[in-house]
């Protein structure tokens, strides 16, 4: 029952930071106003509302994709843009806007998007032989994120100077070029849905691979299960906003902290908490100096950075 | 129970077991005693159904092992392996129910099993605790107590008495035994006065894939002992009975 209610708490608070972040901005728009008459309308549904959902989304799939991955490597230092599927979408996208081209947004997204697939078809043919080596994997996708790095520097350092500030923005991770697109939501839904299938069988690997084979759990194909959705999940959040640190780092150990390891719970939490977080930096991102916008990353960085030494401490 | 026929073990081609056979029933306690890479690990492994076997058959319960099912297996057979691999934080009741996966895939899991398993081995008080706040021995109870939980006909034990104190050890022996009365259980040990007194039979590794297997009293001899260490103890580790 206890874990009911931290559930509802947190939609609770979700619903808050929805009113309050469709409030906020250069304008602002006081709340009686909005009840009972429809001149803020455009504003709310054509430009905050697009955004709102963008941060929900993104926010609640990197903090899923990082549980998972964190589960996976069994390491909780883990974060979604370990496997360097980030990088490649990150690269792809810079040398678009590089380039001076201007694509429609959801092309943009989804060539962002294939770059990160055919990252992991790539880490996969490098890291396994015909099974899955979780180690082997990480080695790999850490050697393959530091390539991108190295790509990402080089288009930096090629490009007009006129491009480069929209290009440290995409870096930092950045909701602004959100238009309404409904797809990031509705995978972040079924996403969970899905993993949530596997809850039990999440719980038993997080004590150990050969535990959860010993215990009867068929490790080979929930390894193959949470790499896929770890993956779509980051491939669809940093194709819409960049690479934006910290959440899925530090979101799962929120949640972690407050039900313990199981899985049944955490993935609802860390969807939850992950919005909330996201949404509430976002908010704060496009507020704080308005009308100048700061990218979101930003505000992540500077939470997440003491939160997570905070936790770090209390380990050990 | 258990039925082994012309199995051969290969460790990066070294030769552990050729062709051999050998049948485990319920009601028996068996030891496998051997030298340090001789192949006892692999066994309990191969036995376990996480290890490939290239000749030879093993049936469980007239299961051919290779053939069963993941969620089958593992409630026919339980593994205690010799040490546990690094694993993310959880309470110690909870890692002691992941023991009945097998047995409620998608239903809770049956409490009384757990409290019982926690209480033979003495971690009442600590169900609530985190296991990364646990001593090694402590650690090691856990571990068995998942296995307890796991309550499968088959039992294999890989060193269970590692990291626990004297008191204790005699403890699990003894619930071991009992156990042993409706389940066969197999335990790697290098421990020979536990072995003379709780088991009842026992496979040893005399090195070059030569094995000794039956009872304990026609096969743990002076003799035998000297052939599996190669070389003459000072004093005789063997009590006699």
């Amino acid at each position: 029952m206890k874990k009911a209610s931290v559930i509802l708490f947190l939609l609770l608070a979700l619903t808050l930071c929805i009113i309050f972040a469709l409030l906020s901005g250069s304008q602002r728009i006081p709340l009686s106003e909005i009840l009972f008459s429809d001149k803020w309308d455009d504003i709310i549904f054509s430009i905050r509302l697009p955004r709102v959902v963008n941060a929900i989304s993104v926010g609640g799939l990197l903090s899923l994709a990082g549980l998972l991955i964190q589960n996976l490597v069994k390491n909780p230092l883990a974060d979604p843009y370990i496997l360097g599927i980030s990088g490649a979408s990150a690269s792809a996208q810079l040398a678009i806007i590089a380039a001076g081209v201007v694509l429609p947004f959801w092309l943009f997204v989804t060539i962002g998007f294939v770059a990160a697939l055919l990252s992991l078809g790539l880490l996969l043919l490098l890291s396994s032989k015909r099974t899955l080596n979780t180690q082997n994997l990480l080695l790999s996708g850490v050697v393959i994120a530091f390539a991108y790095g190295a790509i990402i520097s080089m288009i930096l350092t090629l490009s007009p100077s006129a491009s480069t500030k929209s290009m440290l923005f995409w870096l930092m991770g950045d909701l602004s070029y959100s238009s309404a697109l409904i797809y990031p939501l509705v995978i972040l839904v079924s996403g969970s849905i899905w993993v949530y299938a596997y809850n039990r069988e999440l719980d038993l690997l997080a004590r150990g691979e050969f535990f959860a084979l010993k215990s009867g759990v068929n490790v080979q194909k929930i390894n193959l299960i949470i790499l896929l959705s770890t993956s779509v999940f980051t491939a669809v959040a940093v194709s819409m906003s960049g690479t934006i640190g910290f959440v899925g780092l530090v979101v799962p150990h929120l949640a972690r902290l407050l039900v313990g390891n199981v899985h049944a719970l955490l993935i609802p939490l860390s969807a939850l908490i992950g919005a909330i977080v996201l949404l509430l930096a976002d908010t704060l991102a496009r507020t704080v100096v308005a009308p100048v916008q700061l990218p979101v990353g930003v505000f992540t960085a500077f939470f997440g950075v003491p939160v997570f030494i905070y936790l770090l401490r209390k380990r050990t | 129970m258990i039925e082994i026929q012309g199995l051969s073990l290969k460790m990066d081609e070294q030769l552990l077991l050729s062709n051999f056979s050998l049948r485990i029933e319920k009601g028996q306690f068996w030891a496998i005693l051997g030298k340090n890479g001789a192949g006892k690990t692999t066994l309990l492994h191969t036995l376990a159904g996480l290890q490939a076997y290239s000749q030879g058959s093993i049936t469980i319960d007239r299961f051919e092992l290779k053939s069963l099912e993941y969620l089958s297996r593992a409630q026919l057979v339980s593994l205690l392996p010799q040490v546990q691999e690094s694993s993310l934080d959880c309470s110690v009741q909870q890692a002691v129910s992941y023991g009945r996966y097998a047995w409620h895939k998608n239903t809770t899991p049956n409490l009384e099993i757990i409290t019982q398993a926690l209480g033979d081995m003495e971690l009442t008080s600590l169900a609530k605790k985190s296991i990364m706040a646990l001593s090694g021995g402590e650690l090691r109870k856990v571990e068995l107590a998942t296995i307890l939980a796991q309550d499968s006909d088959v039992m294999l034990l890989d060193e269970p008495l590692n990291h626990l104190d004297l008191a204790f050890r005699y403890k699990l022996m003894q619930i071991l035994k009992e156990l042993s009365q409706k389940k066969a259980i197999i335990m790697v040990t290098h421990d020979i006065q536990y072995v003379q007194q709780y088991c009842s039979h026992i496979i040893m590794f005399c090195g070059e894939s030569k094995v000794f297997s039956g009872k304990i009293k026609d096969v743990l001899t002076e003799k035998n002992l000297t052939k599996m260490l190669g070389t003459e103890l000072p004093k005789s580790l063997l009590k006699n009975t």
